[in-house]
């Protein structure tokens, strides 16, 4: 694993971050499906914009109920914009999603423009522009971790499967289905003529919980904290880091002034509120994660001045290693997201960081024996580094040794030059 | 939590906080579908004792949302401190119908209920606090509570029947194959229960003044037979369907009644549930659903409707039933006065 320091990265936290478009979040003023008559009367119809279609799956579940209504009244796309609608359950799902799709009609939403259900996959994704992977095999009593990953990783695999063959071209695709992170990896890993960057595993939630318990602490407004970061798996190892959060453009930790709870009590509260939630209300938490699925596509969709933690795929920035679906803070200039570069990582953020990334790592091999055989881990960056340094030593036997544990085309290419 | 500088948040009262309508609901409000995407709101959650570790746990998923028109929550078991300041009341919580009750049981135990949360809105409201009443039977539960929050103005207390509306909209628009907005001229009267009265015999399809709308849903006979017990019947249909009661569909219409009547229906005819002055021969004081249009954060009845012989007959019905509940709930509070409950 490579250590990561202040010292080995460069720290430019400025304008290569900044996003470079401005950026606006919904624009404020009467909104189409909302205040007064205008729920009913219409925004004319020649000012709305061409519908995008939504896919959801898991439609009729918790989750899936606290998505939908708030999709429709047009809070994820904006409020110009008419949505289409089709909702994805399994066949047992079919029968609840029914009383679902009656209260869409009763909803009596302007932007919707159609709603679809369906329990087949490539119909359910057909000419999807976002698709919100929500449905997935619950961990039951005595089901031991690989299997869980296991059972996810046959649904998700199909999933992006039909993503691929029926979903727009430049669809985004969020998986909110736990494990987020390795569900993503397995459906990009089976949607070929799709590109990795349009699969995002969601770790929104345990950003806005973190600022929630940010702001609770410095007794401020939420909106007024910023760039706290979720990095790795969306599980118990992910790390909530504040070494970068501000709070009116103040350094987080100099207005909370207390080191102690933000690497302790803060850390593993933020990583249990899942269960705190289950405990109090006997039920998952389905408003604040919808809320959170909500937030996530509407900010790389329309625009956000917040840095997002998403979890993409890894390109090797701040060293972690290749083919892994990674959360990192985003910046969102609208329409799409890019990484946040060269942060200085601290030590102790160093090893949060290795922990949770030796986790996604763990749960990457308990699954690699169902992706296909085309499927290329990409290449840790040290490797690369060792390689290119023992090449620029024209050491032959480093060349050697670093290209031992590469892959088949490392090798051909490092024989071919060696011999040229 | 601290309020930024500027307009101090709207105070929102929900009572039924960690039922399913509130979960549905509580959301559509922090993201600005009641208010609009600039006021901010300070929730006050009321729920009773035994709900309060749950409702807890909704206080939690509130802040975990991280919203920013959020300016604080409060959760309580106590109706004085919810009603507190509040500018705008959301009753949600009622006693709910068991197998085999009978609608003047039923009455007694929500009387209970209306007339604590009735005193405590008299006693701390916000001057100009608007009430609806949702939890069921709500036109009578919005008349037991206005009895007893006698300085709150009639008209600012309400019931709902904008989900009966919202239905009716959405099946008259599908009828018809036209978008929802552009339909017009619907409306729901009477009782928020089997004998509400969905009226399309006035519906309009903007831009095509030749549709007769009862003529294309198959003339009154159809209405008769399918239209009107289907819409009378809907909330039965959806528990059928999903086991449950309809929340996001109710939540949905709670935010557009409010919303509605507090920033205009924009010209538009709306239901309301409300204390007429004798309007359509319905006995002055009844909380009634009336065709209404709201402007400047008031609503008013739309008077002169011509009513066709059938309508009458739908009218008539549902307000006789009204007038049974509210002689049932009448001779509850009195019983009640008598024994000084």
């Amino acid at each position: 694993m490579l250590a990561r320091s202040a010292a080995a990265v460069a720290a430019a936290a400025s304008a290569a971050t900044r996003p470079s478009m401005a950026s606006t979040l919904l624009r404020a003023g009467p909104t189409a499906g909302a205040p007064g008559g205008r729920s009913l009367a219409a925004v004319a119809k020649k000012d709305l914009m061409p519908p995008l279609t939504v896919a959801v799956t898991g439609a009729a579940g918790q989750i899936g109920y606290a998505l939908l209504m708030r999709i429709a009244s047009g809070e994820m796309l904006g409020k110009d914009q008419p949505v289409r609608l089709q909702l994805i359950e399994t066949k047992q799902g079919m029968s609840p999603l029914k009383g679902v799709m009656m209260e869409l009609e009763d909803g009596a939403f302007p932007l919707l423009e159609s709603v679809k259900g369906t329990s087949d996959l490539e119909e359910g994704f057909g000419d999807a522009n976002f698709s919100l992977l929500v449905g997935a095999m619950p961990r039951k009593q005595g089901m031991e971790r690989s299997d869980l990953l296991s059972a996810n990783a046959a649904i998700f695999a199909d999933q992006g499967k039909a993503l691929s063959a029926t979903a727009a071209p430049g669809s985004r695709v969020l998986i909110v289905g736990n494990p987020a992170n390795t569900n993503a990896l397995v459906a990009a890993a089976n949607a070929p003529d799709m590109l990795p960057e349009q699969f995002m595993a969601m770790t929104r939630l345990d950003q806005s919980r973190a600022e929630g318990m940010i702001a609770g602490k410095a007794g401020v407004d939420v909106k007024d904290v910023d760039r706290v970061i979720i990095w790795g798996n969306h599980s118990a190892t992910q790390y909530p880091d504040v070494s970068h959060a501000r709070i009116g453009g103040r350094w987080a930790k100099d207005v909370i002034k207390d080191d102690k709870w933000l690497t302790g009590d803060f850390v593993s509260k933020v990583q249990k509120r899942g269960a705190e939630v289950i405990a109090a209300r006997g039920a998952s938490s389905a408003a604040s994660a919808a809320s959170a699925a909500i937030d996530n596509i509407r900010d790389v969709h329309l625009g956000s001045k917040k840095w997002q933690s998403i979890g993409v795929l890894s390109d090797g920035s701040y060293g972690i290693g290749g083919g892994l679906w990674y959360s990192v803070p985003c910046a969102c200039p609208g329409l799409h997201y890019t990484r946040v570069k060269g942060l200085p990582v601290d030590e102790y953020s160093a090893s949060m960081m290795n922990a949770t990334e030796a986790e996604l790592v763990a749960e990457r091999d308990a699954v690699r024996h169902l992706l296909p055989s085309s499927y290329d881990a990409g290449v840790p960056l040290q490797k690369l580094v060792a390689l290119k340094e023992a090449w620029d030593a024209n050491d032959k036997a480093r060349i050697q040794e670093a290209s031992k544990s590469l892959p088949a085309r490392f090798q051909a290419a490092v024989k071919s030059a060696l011999s040229s | 939590m601290a309020s930024n500088g500027g307009d101090p948040p709207m105070v929102v009262t929900v009572t039924g906080a960690a039922g399913q309508i509130a979960y549905s609901l509580l959301p559509a409000i922090c993201a600005g579908r009641m208010f609009g995407p600039t006021t901010r709101v300070a929730l006050r959650l009321l729920e009773i004792p035994p709900a309060m570790t749950s409702l807890g746990g909704v206080v939690m998923e509130l802040t975990d949302c991280a919203w920013p028109l959020l300016a604080s929550v409060t959760a309580t078991s106590d109706a004085a401190e919810a009603f507190a300041g509040a500018n705008a009341a959301v009753l949600v919580g009622a006693f709910p119908r068991g197998p085999g009750m009978e609608r003047a049981e039923l009455l007694a135990k929500n009387a209970g209920i209306f007339k604590a949360q009735g005193a405590a809105l008299d006693a701390g409201a916000a001057p100009g606090c608007k009430v609806v009443v949702v939890g069921n039977p709500a036109n009578t539960n919005a008349m037991i509570l206005s009895h007893f929050a006698p300085s709150i103005p009639k008209k600012n207390i309400s019931a709902l029947t904008r989900l009966d509306h919202n239905r009716a909209v959405a099946a008259v628009a599908a009828a018809v194959g036209a978008p929802l907005g552009d339909v017009g001229g619907v409306c729901i009267w009477g009782n928020h229960s089997s004998t509400q009265y969905p009226d399309v015999t006035r519906a309009t399809v903007a831009g095509k003044p030749d549709v007769n709308v009862v003529e294309v849903m198959g003339g009154q006979q159809a209405l008769s037979e399918t239209f009107i017990p289907t819409i009378q019947k809907r909330g039965a249909a959806i528990i059928a369907a999903r086991k449950m009661s309809s929340a996001m569909s109710a939540a949905k219409a709670i935010c557009d009644h409010m919303a509605s009547w507090v920033g205009g229906s924009d010209g538009a005819t709306v239901s309301m549930g409300v204390a007429g002055a004798g309007e359509y021969g319905i006995e002055a004081g009844t909380f009634f659903s009336y065709p209404v249009t709201c402007t400047g954060g008031e609503w008013s009845i739309v008077e002169g409707l011509t009513v066709d012989e059938a309508s009458r007959k739908y009218i008539d019905a549902t307000s006789q039933e009204l007038q049974a509940e509210r002689s049932d709930a009448l001779s509850v509070l009195s019983a009640a006065a008598e024994s000084k409950l």
